[in-house]
């Protein structure tokens, strides 16, 4: 069942500095809520707090699905996210890494959906390759891969292009454009191009 | 499409660790190399003095600590340094995190021991007369150190003087385990069998309950942190 993130008049304070005042919007299925700003306006931490990774000072995040209302954390294994700050294990194969993280949100034959995930990153060829042999370009398509694992209802993206070259940016549009039909999108971006996607623009820290 | 039970993350977890363990070598060779060094270098200092066994049961669980010391908070150190904790975080609960992490600090500690201990009964001339306590000895000796730094290795890796705090605020917490396993040892090497221990060995189980139990309730907060 799709659903819906209720985002209401979140603030984050890191001791006395405010990185978050006050942000209220709503990602619904099949729309996409863009989140833009200045470096530093609190774009990923408001992704974050989205996430169930951090929990804001005040306000609050509910994920709604027709039959339970809840945190996010109570759905976790119904998001994918990438963020620049995430990585994945560099000493395991990038099968290995998928196939572990996919057994753990419990998804059945993970080994079939990580190959055809990387088959669709372009990285099928080196599914058996340590990601410490991976370029920085192909590392980002490999959290593209970690974030979709369990087909998430709830698909939340930081600065989903940095890193890419023009393929890699195909490749996360045409994704961006089938999730979008389904899952509730959330992507932080400053790259006009991806702004101009979004059905909700807010725009932090002006 | 999608199950897991706690127990099945849980084991999932330990795999992912031994796996990457087994290609890098990073913590069974810090903490080997710990244990070996000091075995070696304390057996050509005492050998020609013939110690009794409660200065050999100390001896062995000082060993033990420090080495485990210089490696067991390798796991939770290592997911908050290259930042792998994230995703982490966003795939399993904690629980599953921290029983998966306390079991593979017991496999690294017991894999140690594979070495450490017969170089011990070896080089320090022990004549080892009861088995069984100690074997005992050093399955819950294990058990109750990997469970006590488990936890204190979760709370430092989010600090920045990671190597000092873990031995500060391992040696309280690992103390009455510590305690009980060298009377433990001291008792094997003596010759006295598992009855003469049993306050010892129902102390150190209490303990390691306890302690697991704690650290469970704990975990949550230090994690999502």
């Amino acid at each position: 069942m799709a659903i819906t993130v209720v985002i209401d008049g979140v603030s984050r304070r890191f001791g006395e500095r405010t990185a978050l005042c006050e942000v209220s919007a709503t990602a619904k299925p099949g729309k996409l809520l863009l989140v833009t700003g200045r470096n530093g306006s609190g774009k990923s931490t408001l992704l974050k707090i989205a996430a169930g990774l951090l929990r804001p000072s005040t306000g609050s995040v509910v994920y709604k699905d027709g039959t339970d209302d809840g945190a996010p954390e109570l759905f976790s294994d119904r998001i994918g996210f990438a963020s620049p700050e995430l990585s994945l294990y560099d000493e395991l194969s990038a099968l290995d890494n998928l196939t572990f993280f996919g057994g753990l949100k419990g998804v059945k034959g993970s080994t079939s959906r990580a190959e055809a995930l990387l088959k669709r990153a372009g990285l099928l060829d080196r599914a058996d390759d340590p990601l410490s042999s991976f370029s920085s370009g192909m590392k980002q398509r490999m959290k593209f891969c970690f974030s979709l694992m369990n087909e998430p209802d709830v698909w939340i993206l930081d600065e989903p292009t940095a890193n890419l070259d023009d393929a890699g940016k195909g490749l996360v549009y045409s994704l961006i454009g089938e999730m979008r039909r389904k899952s509730a999108l959330i992507i932080a971006t400053n790259e006009k191009e991806e702004v101009r996607l979004g059905d909700e623009v807010i725009e932090l820290g002006r | 499409m999608k199950s897991s039970s706690l127990a099945a993350k849980a084991f999932a977890v330990f795999a992912k660790d031994l796996r990457s363990e087994v290609r890098t070598r990073y913590g069974v060779g810090s903490v080997a190399l710990f244990a070996v060094t000091s075995l070696v270098v304390a057996s050509f200092a005492v050998s020609p003095y013939a110690l009794e066994s409660d200065a050999q049961s100390a001896f062995l669980w000082v060993v033990l600590f420090f080495s485990s010391m210089s490696g067991l908070s390798r796991s939770f150190v290592k997911e908050e340094e290259t930042r792998t904790s994230l995703a982490l975080k966003l795939s399993a609960p904690p629980l599953a995190v921290f029983y998966g992490k306390m079991a593979f600090n017991f496999t690294l500690m017991a894999a140690v021991e594979l070495i450490v201990v017969p170089m011990f009964l070896l080089f320090m001339d022990v004549s080892l007369k009861s088995y069984g306590l100690f074997v005992v000895a050093i399955v819950l000796g294990t058990a109750y150190m990997s469970a006590a730094t488990t936890i204190v290795a979760a709370i430092i890796s989010k600090a920045n003087s990671k190597g000092t705090l873990f031995a500060v605020l391992s040696f309280p917490v690992t103390m009455p385990g510590l305690i009980m396993a060298v009377r433990m040892t001291n008792s094997a090497l003596a010759g006295l069998g598992v009855s003469s221990s049993v306050s010892e060995i129902s102390g150190i189980i209490a303990f390691t309950v306890m302690v697991t139990v704690l650290s469970s309730m704990l975990f949550g907060f230090v994690w999502n942190d």
